[in-house]
């Protein structure tokens, strides 16, 4: 059968869908989502198809996530203010160094309020699939950061070679639980792989355990 | 006849051995892009950055301009046999192109779809080499005011055009314009934003922002649901891919339709292949005999947005080169590689770096003989690359990027920096935050906040100067009107169900 083409849907995909509010979401089409409209209406099997439907779906259910999101952005927005008023003046005549960052400031902190008081006014979704996914796809993502950082801290006491390594191999071991076999040869083989485009190919110094390698 | 020598030292350029060399690996690996569902052009080209650091400048543009518009090439496959679009530009494809498939014909769908890429991708080459030296001789004569005009017509255009969120596409591109203050400002030697922090008063590395933005995030995001291996057991031979003389007599105007729409879709700053692609779809289905045979599988239905989407390609081209506003994503990665090189994109670039720039141009048309001949005989090949599963690719693609990005300059913060970033750009993407904008800010910041205090500074002050000249009184026009149209209409629908 054809498979989902949808990379995004996260894991929410068991989880149920809103309907796909088709004669909602007409009322805030700009020319561009008109144009595709028009053409996807030819089109009955992208109708269902995910890919389209899920943006106006999102513009729907992200309520809370929205008003934090906001409030985050306001905050965010005080602290460019501040800092760029305590910014030294222009030497000369003219806008001095704090000039385009006092006034990127006081623009996002405009677009946050309009974001909170849109946000605001909008009614919620009636079921709302959470933004991000369950529990299990969430441990993956996290994983995967952790592996990352770990592998950023430890590059220079391990050397490029083992950490290289032993990240892939928790990549492929842990993160997809794939079976030994697999994880030892895709590690070995990525490991050679970067080791000759980055050091051989391109002669970059790539760092080395204090074991020398 | 200027244009002439033009061409010919182009080509002398591009055609030495390692260039050619280059070249060809871009237009593969951007195939190879193509073709994989769950990586696209943008991951491509931000990744390649870094590899290609240490090679000179015109050959490590003319790989990453490769990637670019080989992916165009390799979307369709899927499209057709699976009716899984590899990317964003080639998701009207399937709509014909599958259908095509299921009624026993995905040879010449797929063969068309080379073809009319083939056409219209050399179509747009030819008329980025027309009218890019036009335009780059009457841009010559812009002051800061346009400068900074065009900046930021570029960047309202992109949120406005390119974005099914207009408020977050602008959210996005003032956080990037932020991150682009970040460091020593060069006009005043004052530190901003560097929390004392000795790397950042450096700024923020554009290769760790635009490597996390897009390759590690994209990873993140598909890490959640591991996908489902696609397969399919199709095998084709070169003769069965042609179309035949019905196909050619129903496509010819499709193809060349599809080329000029993305063409010139293309060179609007914010409209890109996915764009050019859905219009001239419509517009092919507006101006068809049989218009409801749309969607049951016409040969038009592939040429058309198959054309279009490479043709947005070459046309993209054009604002970068000539005015250095980048229009999407995977330009703005392009034009920071650029500037990285050491070359500023703009009207000088063509009198600065002519042999750049007609080497690229030169390269894009044998390019563009490389990827149909990629596509047409060894199109068995990339089918069955498409075994390769996520589960294999992931890794790989993260260790490159680290990498990637630690070897640019042996610098473990910019790791950091490519995490902080990754971590964003996840954020970012689940709550339906446009990355491109915060990119296209980051490259053009630094460019509109020189122009727009040099501007000021010449008019003691006054604002004015933006709207009296001319030419950037209409592109400031042209950028008001860009950015209030969204902003009229959320007002307008405030009180039922506004959707930012």
């Amino acid at each position: 059968m054809i498979p989902k083409p949808d990379k995004k849907a996260a894991g929410s995909d068991s989880r149920p869908r809103p309907p796909t509010g088709d004669g909602r979401p007409a009322r805030g089409l700009d020319g561009i989502s008109m144009i595709r409209r028009c053409a996807i209406q030819a089109a009955d099997p992208l109708l269902t198809d995910p890919v389209f439907t899920r943006a106006n779906i999102k513009r729907l259910i992200m309520k809370k996530a929205d008003l934090i999101t906001g409030c985050i952005l306001l905050v965010l927005s005080g602290f460019v203010i501040r800092e760029s008023w305590l910014m030294p003046p222009s030497a000369t005549f003219g806008p001095g160094p704090g000039f385009l960052p006092l006034w990127m400031g006081v623009i996002l902190a405009g677009l946050a309020v309009i974001l909170l008081l849109t946000t605001w006014g909008r009614r919620a979704a009636p079921e709302e699939p959470p933004v991000f996914p369950g529990r299990k796809a969430l441990t993956a993502v996290g994983l995967v950061l952790l592996g990352l950082a770990l592998y950023t801290v430890l590059m220079a006491p391990l050397g490029f070679l083992a950490n290289t390594l032993l990240f892939v191999a928790f990549l492929m071991g842990v993160v997809q639980r794939e079976k030994f076999k697999v994880t030892a040869g895709v590690a070995v083989l990525t490991t050679a792989g970067l080791y000759i485009v980055f050091h051989v190919l391109l002669g970059i110094t790539l760092p080395r355990s204090p074991l020398g390698f | 006849m200027e244009l002439f020598q033009n061409i010919v030292l182009g080509f002398q350029i591009a055609s030495s051995w390692e260039n050619l060399f280059f070249c060809f690996l871009g237009t593969l690996l951007g195939t190879l892009i193509g073709v994989l569902p769950g990586i696209g052009p943008t991951t491509g080209v931000a990744i390649l950055i870094p590899i290609t650091f240490g090679m000179n400048a015109t050959t490590a543009i003319i790989t990453m301009a490769g990637v670019y518009y080989g992916a165009m090439y390799g979307g369709s496959t899927t499209s057709i046999l699976l009716n899984v679009p590899g990317e964003s530009s080639s998701v009207m494809t399937t709509l014909d192109g599958y259908q095509m498939a299921r009624n026993g014909r995905p040879g010449p769908a797929l063969g068309m779809a080379a073809l009319a890429s083939f056409i219209a991708g050399t179509f747009a080459v030819l008329m980025l080499t027309l009218i890019a030296p036009i335009l780059a001789d009457f841009a010559v004569s812009f002051g800061p005011p346009e400068y900074f005009a065009l900046t930021f017509m570029g960047l309202t255009m992109v949120t406005s055009l390119g974005g099914e969120a207009p408020l977050k596409g602008i959210i996005s591109a003032a956080l990037g314009i932020l991150i682009a203050c970040v460091g020593i400002d060069a006009q005043s030697g004052v530190g901003r934003f560097t929390f004392d922090n000795l790397y950042l008063l450096d700024g923020v590395g554009f290769i760790g922002v635009a490597v996390g933005l897009f390759a590690l995030s994209e990873v993140l995001v598909n890490i959640e649901a591991p996908m489902q291996q696609i397969f399919t057991a199709a095998r084709f031979n070169l003769r069965s891919l042609f179309p035949n003389l019905q196909d050619w007599k129903d496509s010819l105007g499709a193809i060349w339709r599809g080329s000029v729409i993305g063409f010139f879709v293309g060179t609007l700053p914010g409209a890109g292949a996915t764009i050019a692609s859905f219009m001239a779809y419509a517009a092919e289905k507006k101006c068809s005999k049989h218009p409801e045979k749309f969607g049951t599988g016409v040969i038009e239905g592939v040429a058309a947005p198959e054309g279009a989407n490479n043709s947005a390609a070459g046309g993209a081209m054009v604002p970068l080169l000539t005015l250095g506003i980048p229009g999407s994503g995977t330009t703005a990665i392009l034009m920071g590689a650029l500037l990285i090189h050491g070359l500023r994109p703009g009207p000088l670039l063509f009198s600065a770096h002519p042999d750049f720039v007609w080497g690229l141009i030169a390269s894009m048309y044998i390019g563009n003989v490389m990827l149909i001949i990629q596509n047409m005989p060894m199109i068995g090949l990339w089918v069955r690359l498409l075994k390769v599963p996520y589960k294999i690719l992931m890794p790989i693609i993260i260790t490159i990027s680290a990498v990637g990005v630690f070897a640019t300059d042996g610098n473990i913060f910019d790791v950091w920096i490519m995490f902080f970033f990754g971590l964003i750009g996840y954020l970012m993407r689940k709550l339906n935050y446009p990355a491109a904008p915060m990119v296209l800010g980051l490259v053009l910041g630094p460019m509109m906040e020189m122009a727009l205090r040099q501007s000021l500074t010449l008019s003691y002050g006054n604002v004015g100067v933006f709207f009296t000249r001319p030419i950037s009184g209409i592109l400031m026009v042209v950028a008001l009107l860009s950015l209030s149209a969204p902003l009229l209409r959320l007002l307008k629908n405030r009180h039922t169900a506004p959707l930012p």
